[in-house]
């Protein structure tokens, strides 16, 4: 379709022991955030490296603008994944350079412009960092990308409340306009208001998809709220 | 992409082999500056500086060559199959660059190595007399090459040649080894290592089958015949085809374990 | 004035609610220049595409209009903004009304002790002074 960046046919992941998706259609619309949402160990985070191209489907495939992942698809593709990935010896400066040199879309000075609001010395070396400080740096390298799909694992997992707010203002206002963004969470009251569509995902299938307005207006209920309801064990 | 690529590469390695040196090249100094003293006979406790700065240097130079060998190991598994890998494998390179990057750099810290090694045995143990050996085998040598021709050269640099790819085959057998290992669910190296002692057992067998078809086919026997009938020019070029063949040899396998590692990463990757 | 979103309604629903109550009270003056749509988006901390359809829906109701080099403004149309005052008005008299109503005062007691409060407020405030 070409109004869909990412497109997934008969996507199935199986590991040692259990599906973790089993035969998943889905296709992800140009321009709009997007939530993942689903519990923990639902195939958010599979589905999510099949797109990035870390893991190798089973069987179907998932393509990104039309392409199966690769380099050309990881130039216009910006990821952040739920852990730590970078090397704890490089000052932020040495990471910015490193993201540099190897992402032709990436802005230097948006990265050094998020750093100093969010009071972060680029000197500083990870070594020498909070978590959730960490956490911000990898956010800030993500978003200085001027991608077509950021792809966001759990962005505001590992952070305070306070800074929930700071982050998912920082998300809003850095992606590229007509970017797609995919943003997986389990923490859907944060993040439902910056939302146009969301997918439910549970036990390695699609549950629903909709706009966040539909949901609101047919169920008058909040996505939260209906996410619940739709989970209850 | 690859050169960039190996930019980083050195930079994350150089900060472990480059005070290693330093270090080496130091003491390489002071055990000279204490024979310089003749503080190696001295009677008591004056020894002790010396004796202890030797063991220094020992374990420094066994150092070395253990950590050439766990980088080898560690950059490949902490920065592609770790969680580093989450970086490495969504830059937009292919994934043989990766590959190239990590062998080329290790391959280099491996000769780095060897020449500060022999550097800094020049260092401490260099006098007129060894000095003067030394010059005299490489004119002898000299002498040897200009007298037999190119083939004296070509084995030469056969030899050279033959411990790179030997090295580098070596190498690459390690990231074959961790890239099956990383399937492993729970014990990966230990994964890691049974595949490589595997890889050596799988080559020692196809080896041994070449030898016995040859014994079968009486090729021994041909070529104790054919080397009694070869003047000395002969002899080398035998030599030189010989070592030849047995770098091609080795270098089968060397593309052999390049061409598996390279199809597990970009077809079979699973980051957990 | 500090965006109030609940959860159970349509975001964009109440982001044009919002947007005229700002405009009606003053916020944003008749023939003033709104900040752009992803600043009132990060402000409001909301999706910018759901801000653009609010602000959209308001331009078709002729309270916004868009000049396509210099952005969106207000409508210099005070009448317009009255009108839509007025309205607003009527509704939250409305809801007051159905919620006395709720409590078992008809339009007649309300207004009585309307009257009332506002007579003791009065009495009140020259104590005061």
């Amino acid at each position: 379709m070409e109004n869909s960046i990412v497109e997934c046919r008969n996507l199935t992941k199986v590991f040692p022991g259990c599906v973790a998706l089993s035969s998943v259609n889905l296709s992800i619309p140009k321009g709009q955030i997007v939530g993942l949402l689903g519990p923990n160990g639902s195939g958010k985070s599979t589905m999510i490296k099949l797109i990035n191209g870390l893991l190798t489907p089973t069987s179907g495939e998932v393509t990104i603008k039309g392409m199966k992942p690769g380099v050309e698809t990881k130039k216009i593709v910006s990821y952040l994944p739920e852990r730590t990935y970078l090397n704890d010896w490089m000052s932020v400066q040495n990471l910015i350079d490193y993201f540099g040199d190897f992402y032709a879309n990436f802005r230097k000075e948006k990265a050094y412009d998020m750093l100093q609001r969010l009071h972060i010395n680029p000197n500083d070396r990870l070594k020498t960092m909070s978590k959730g400080t960490k956490e911000k740096v990898q956010l800030i390298l993500v978003m200085s990308r001027e991608a077509e799909l950021y792809v966001l694992d759990e962005p505001i997992g590992g952070v305070d409340p306070a800074a929930r707010d700071y982050i998912l203002d920082t998300i809003i206002s850095n992606y590229t306009e007509n970017a797609t963004l995919l943003i997986s969470t389990h923490l859907i009251t944060d993040v439902e208001k910056i939302l146009d569509g969301v997918i439910f995902i549970n036990k390695g299938n699609i549950v629903l998809t909709s706009t966040v307005d539909a949901i609101r207006e047919k169920e008058n209920k909040s996505v939260d709220t209906l996410f619940r309801e739709v989970f209850k064990c | 992409m690859l050169g960039k690529l190996l930019k980083y590469e050195i930079r994350a390695t150089r900060r472990i082999f480059l005070p290693l040196y330093g270090l080496i090249v130091v003491c390489a100094l002071l055990i000279r500056t204490f024979t310089a003293l003749n503080l190696q006979h001295a009677n008591g406790m004056a020894s002790v500086p010396f004796i202890i700065t030797m063991i220094i240097y020992c374990l420094l130079i066994a150092a070395t060559f253990v950590m050439t060998l766990i980088v080898t190991i560690q950059r490949f598994n902490k920065n592609l199959l770790g969680d580093e890998g989450y970086l490495s494998f969504t830059l937009p390179v292919k994934v043989h660059s990766q590959i190239d990057s990590k062998m080329i750099v290790s391959l280099l810290w491996t000769v780095v190595s060897l020449i500060i090694a022999v550097g800094s045995v020049l260092i401490l143990a260099s006098n007129d007399v060894t000095w003067e050996q030394m010059s005299k085998f490489w004119s002898d040598l000299g002498q040897f090459f200009t007298e037999y021709g190119g083939w004296g050269t070509a084995i030469f640099l056969e030899a050279i040649v033959a411990m790179l790819v030997g090295s580098l085959t070596f190498i690459v057998q390690i990231y074959a080894s961790v890239s099956v290992g990383n399937f492993s669910s729970k014990h990966k190296l230990l994964a890691a290592f049974g595949t490589f002692i595997g890889f050596m057992v799988v080559e020692e067998i196809i080896s041994s089958l070449l030898f016995t078809a040859g014994q079968n086919a009486q090729f021994t026997q041909w070529f104790g015949w054919y080397w009694s009938g070869l003047d000395l020019t002969g002899k080398f070029q035998t030599v030189s085809a010989s070592l030849g063949l047995s770098i091609l040899y080795e270098a089968v396998f060397g593309v052999a374990f390049y061409f598996f590692t390279n199809w597990l990463l970009s077809r079979k990757l699973n980051l957990e | 004035m500090p965006w109030d979103l609940k959860s159970d309604r349509p975001i964009y629903a109440q982001l044009i609610e919002q947007i005229q109550l700002m405009i009606v009270s003053g916020v944003y003056p008749a023939g003033g220049k709104l900040p752009s749509v992803r600043d009132m988006a990060a402000e409001a901390a909301v999706n910018p595409n759901t801000m653009q359809r609010a602000l959209s829906q308001l331009e078709t109701e002729g309270l916004l209009f868009s000049q396509r080099t210099s952005g969106r403004y207000v409508t210099e149309d005070v009448e317009k903004i009255m009108q839509i005052k007025n309205s607003l008005a009527l509704e939250v008299i409305h809801e007051f009304l159905s919620k006395m109503n709720q409590l078992g005062y008809d339009t007649q007691q309300t207004y009585s002790l309307l009257n009332h409060m506002l007579k003791e407020d009065e009495e009140l405030g020259e104590q005061h002074c």
